[in-house]
């Protein structure tokens, strides 16, 4: 049953088109993340479904009922905001109560419901504090509790994790992931960390200067990434992209780079001569080993993480440094002259437009 | 921002705008009627006024008032007066609140804090409490009935203010500035007038535009300190030529203009800076 | 090191403390010893009369009024530029097509001086052609004359009038940037949990403008304390001093009567409640800091 529809969804201010017409469907109970640069629309889109902002054409459903022009309060949704929003003037059970108060539930149930939400959030023993009192992490469950005894039928979250240290972050992070799993609510939660996106979403919807680049899986994204773009922006160290010429050589078809050769397999529709890029994911590398070998390489830098290294190589006639992520602790030092091959299968290739080719032999 | 709030899904026609909007052009209106009054009867024959007709438009342009006002030399003196006790005052008193501000806002030490609520605090006394005594001492110097008095109350008075503000100000300049200027070799003059005080233009203006205004509309303080008419600024001035113009009340209008020139030209140009620092120095008072 | 930063502190605080010591700190200590002498302002001849000044207070008519009428000033000051101040600024605040001009208008007067808008409201009250009566004739086809400032019932409140008018644009913009200073997100958790404008205003505006009315009642209450200026060029204090505050009477006692001593001893009486409403005003200010902030 799907709980949200967006169709042809568009916002502009004048000549400037912030939101280029968004198609979606939401499943209910699917957690779905926004993710792209900033200024790509996500944050907008996300306030157009929550009624915050108005959407210039198109429409929005949410359970089966067009709720385009319906106030943010009689949509059915709950919001979280970065910025937390706790009125600093109330204690924390106000803040969590404020919507039932206002619309003059009977003490009784608003003390129930209360009382659930806190145990939900372990809030219970910070019911009298006030927002300042509290720590981020601490301001942040109280704002997902105002949003969930609402009992919405879409929970919307902006960037709520974007205020908190880089510890609490993920720490929070689980905590929204047993939330859903605990709930089974819709959840949908815009982000620009991709990280946060791969870990916690069902589907990501990868946007980029008001239009949807890609939707899928985090898995599928990763592995068949439909543009450039995408391919770019999910996974950490970025792919490597290489400016390259289809060629064929022994009758096998490759791409051919500077100094580089990769080999494709015979099914990408490409004519030889014709102008490509081929991305390479740096954990589809490595140096040495088993590999076929596809090119020479000088290394430039290299980054020990303890659990992994990232090497940094330069290769004759290509302008960018070839990242490699290699084992725990590989014996490589700037300035070693290395074979680069290549362990994993996957070779992505994209045409002039950037949209992929065929990512996979 | 404020368009994110507007934006709240919300019919686009909504009657309560439109009625805010009768409601707040009728206290408009209210709040023009005196000021459009005074322009009206400056371009008025006194005749016309004491006829009853000085509420309604004029026929023709009567510049009369002005020429007389403008060609009294009482007027210039009081204008070269005001003008030669606003600017060295405004000056001086911003001159020192720069270097108090700077030592509370960059260099604190034990108890710094209470004597910069101490000196804030002067900001709200009424002047009443230090007249006596202030005119004992100037009495004593031989200074009544001069410029001086004026132009040292001034720059005494507006210490508190000019102090609050360019501490604020300067408590924004990050501290690895100063951190910086000094491991270079700067010393803590330099570091004030060539990293501070360049990055305070805004604050700077802020308080002349306020210092001016108020130093330039003050009453109290010449009333007690000067008696001969050479002496006078513009404000006593206009006292008491509305005594010499008792029943001329276009004059009068058009003298109540002119004096208040100056400060609604600071006004026009500056509105954005004036009303900044009239928030910020309530404020953070 | 540290020894530098001595120096440097010692040398840039010496001019403005020098400055604000002698003309404003001594003064102040000075008004103390002269409220406990008869000094007549010229003669070097004076003695000392102990606390005969202040006793002097409790016997004087005249500064019961003043008092009374200082204390009216407060309350009104409180209630009507803070009150109609508020109104505007919310109404300002509502999105109107031009805010920024209606701002510009409700907040002209605050660049006058006093005693220019003192003229120009002795002109409104002006009993033959002035605007009050004007307008008052042509509601009610009456033919009033009614001399506002010359009457001991009106005088006090006619002088009030004029210096809300003035005065209310100042605690118009303080509230407009306290509205500002609002986070955005607030209002719009409003709108997501579905409260009406009232409740807004109510529940969520009014209280997180708190900071801003502080200061809006602190400056109000203590700008009528030293509301004087307007006070002068519109009744001078009377008719029959009908209309003196504390800040009038004791120029009157000073410098027309040249009872400086007895002057000195009401501007203590003076710095002793202006002392009193700071202390109160940095008090509420911290307490609003511990909330928000």
């Amino acid at each position: 049953m799907s709980t949200l529809t967006l169709k042809n969804i568009r916002k502009s201010f004048g000549d400037v088109h912030i939101i280029k017409g968004i198609e979606l469907d939401i499943q209910s109970g699917e957690f779905v993340v926004f993710v792209g640069p900033s200024g790509c629309g996500k944050s907008t889109l996300l306030r157009m479904i929550s009624g915050l902002e108005t959407t210039s054409s198109g429409m929005i459903s949410i359970r089966d009922r067009d709720v385009t022009h319906v106030p943010p309060a009689r949509r059915g949704i709950a919001m979280v905001f970065q910025s937390y929003a706790l009125f600093p003037h109330m204690s924390v059970a106000d803040n969590i109560t404020f919507g039932l108060r206002l619309s003059h539930a009977g003490k009784d149930e608003v003390t129930k419901k209360l009382a659930e939400v806190a145990d939900i959030l372990q809030l219970t023993p910070l019911l009298d504090r006030r927002p300042k009192q509290l720590s981020g992490g601490q301001r942040q469950r109280v704002a997902i509790g105002r949003a969930i005894i609402r009992n919405p039928d879409v929970f919307l979250f902006d960037e709520p994790l974007s205020n908190l240290d880089a510890a609490l972050r993920v720490q929070m992070r689980l905590e929204i992931a047993r939330l859903h799993q605990r709930l089974k609510a819709t959840m949908i939660y815009v982000t620009h960390d991709q990280v946060e996106a791969m870990t916690l979403a069902d589907r990501i919807v990868v946007l980029n200067a008001g239009r949807i680049e890609q939707v899928g899986a985090p898995i599928d994204l990763y592995e068949h990434p439909a543009n450039r773009f995408v391919a770019q922006f999910i996974g950490s160290p970025k792919m490597n992209f290489l400016a390259a010429k289809i060629d064929v050589v022994e009758g096998r078809q490759m791409a051919v780079a500077g100094g580089i050769a990769v080999q494709l397999g015979d099914e990408v529709p490409a004519q030889p001569g014709e102008d490509v890029t081929v991305g390479i994911r740096p954990e589809s590398l490595a140096i040495g080993g088993e590999g076929r070998q596809i090119c020479q390489a000088r290394i430039a830098v290299v980054e020990r993480l303890g659990s992994e290294t990232i090497a940094y190589a330069g290769v004759d006639g290509q302008e960018e440094l070839l990242s490699i992520k290699l084992p725990a602790n590989p014996q490589v030092r700037p300035g070693d002259l290395v074979p680069v091959t290549m362990t994993g299968q996957r070779v992505h290739v994209f045409g002039r437009d950037g949209i992929s080719i065929r990512s996979q032999i | 921002m404020n368009d994110r709030l507007a934006s709240a899904a919300m019919p686009s026609f909504n009657p309560w705008q439109a009625a805010i909007f009768v409601c707040l052009a009728v206290l408009a209106l209210l709040f023009l009627a005196p000021t459009i009054g005074v322009l009206l009867s400056s371009l008025k024959t006194t005749e016309d006024i004491a006829l009853g007709k000085l509420w309604s438009f004029p026929t023709s342009l009567y510049l009369d008032n002005f020429r007389t006002v403008l060609a009294d030399p009482a007027i210039h003196t009081y204008f070269l007066n005001t003008l030669l006790i606003a600017v060295p005052a405004t000056a001086g008193s911003i001159v020192l609140g720069i270097l108090s501000g700077y030592v509370f806002a960059k260099l604190p030490f034990r108890g710094s804090d209470v004597l910069f609520l101490a000196i804030v605090a002067g900001m709200f006394f009424p002047p009443q409490v230090i007249l006596i005594p202030l005119f004992r001492l100037f009495n004593g110097l031989g200074l009544l009935d001069t410029l001086w008095p004026m132009i040292f109350v001034h720059i005494a008075m507006g210490i508190p203010i000019c102090t609050l503000m360019m501490r604020n100000f300067f408590a924004t300049v990050p501290a690895a500035l100063r951190e910086a200027a000094i491991i270079e070799g700067a010393s803590e003059w330099q570091v004030l007038t060539k990293v501070a005080l360049p990055l305070s233009l805004p604050a700077l203006a802020v308080l002349s535009t306020l210092q001016f205004t108020w130093i330039w509309n003050d009453f109290l303080w010449p009333l007690i300190f000067t008696q001969s008419d050479d002496k006078r600024t513009i404000m006593l001035g206009l006292v008491f030529l509305q005594g010499q113009y008792s029943v001329a009340w276009g004059i009068q209008g058009a003298l109540s203009l002119i004096a208040s020139l100056p400060t609604l030209i600071v006004f026009l140009f500056f509105q954005r800076y004036f009303i900044k620092g009239m928030t910020m120095g309530a404020v953070k008072g | 090191m540290e020894k530098d930063k001595t120096l440097w502190r010692v040398a840039m605080l010496i001019p403005p403390l020098a400055v604000f010591g002698i003309l404003v700190v001594w003064p102040l200590f000075s008004s103390f010893y002269y409220s406990i002498t008869n000094w007549n302002g010229f003669s070097a001849d004076y003695r000392y009369v102990g606390f005969d000044n202040f006793l002097q207070i409790f016997h004087d008519p005249l500064f019961t009024r003043a008092a009374v009428n200082t204390v009216i000033w407060m309350l009104a000051a409180v209630i009507v530029p803070t009150g109609l101040g508020l109104v505007l600024a919310l109404l300002i605040d509502s999105q109107v097509p031009g805010a920024s001009v209606f701002k510009s208008i409700f907040y002209l007067p605050i660049c006058l001086s006093a005693i220019v808008v003192g003229q120009i409201w002795v002109w409104i009250y002006q009993p033959d052609w002035g605007l009050l009566n004007t307008a008052i004739n042509l509601v009610t086809g009456g033919n009033s004359h009614f001399a506002w400032l010359a009457k001991p019932g009106t005088a006090l409140y006619a002088v009030i009038a004029a210096w809300s008018w003035q005065q209310t644009g100042l605690a118009m913009v303080i509230f407009l940037a306290g509205l500002t200073a609002i986070p955005p997100d607030l209002i719009e958790v409003c709108h997501i949990e579905g409260a009406s404008s009232g409740q807004r205003i109510r529940q969520v505006v009014l209280p997180l403008l708190r900071p801003a009315t502080v200061v809006v009642v602190a400056l109000g209450v203590i700008n009528s304390l030293k509301g004087f200026d307007i006070l002068y060029i519109m009744t001078g204090g009377g008719p029959f001093n009908s209309s003196d505050t504390l800040a009038m009477h004791m120029y009157n006692e000073s410098f027309k009567k040249y009872h400086m001593g007895y002057g000195s001893a009401i501007s203590v009486v003076l710095f002793l409640i202006a002392l009193a409403i700071i202390f109160a005003y940095f008090r509420q200010l911290r307490k609003v800091d511990e909330i928000y902030e």
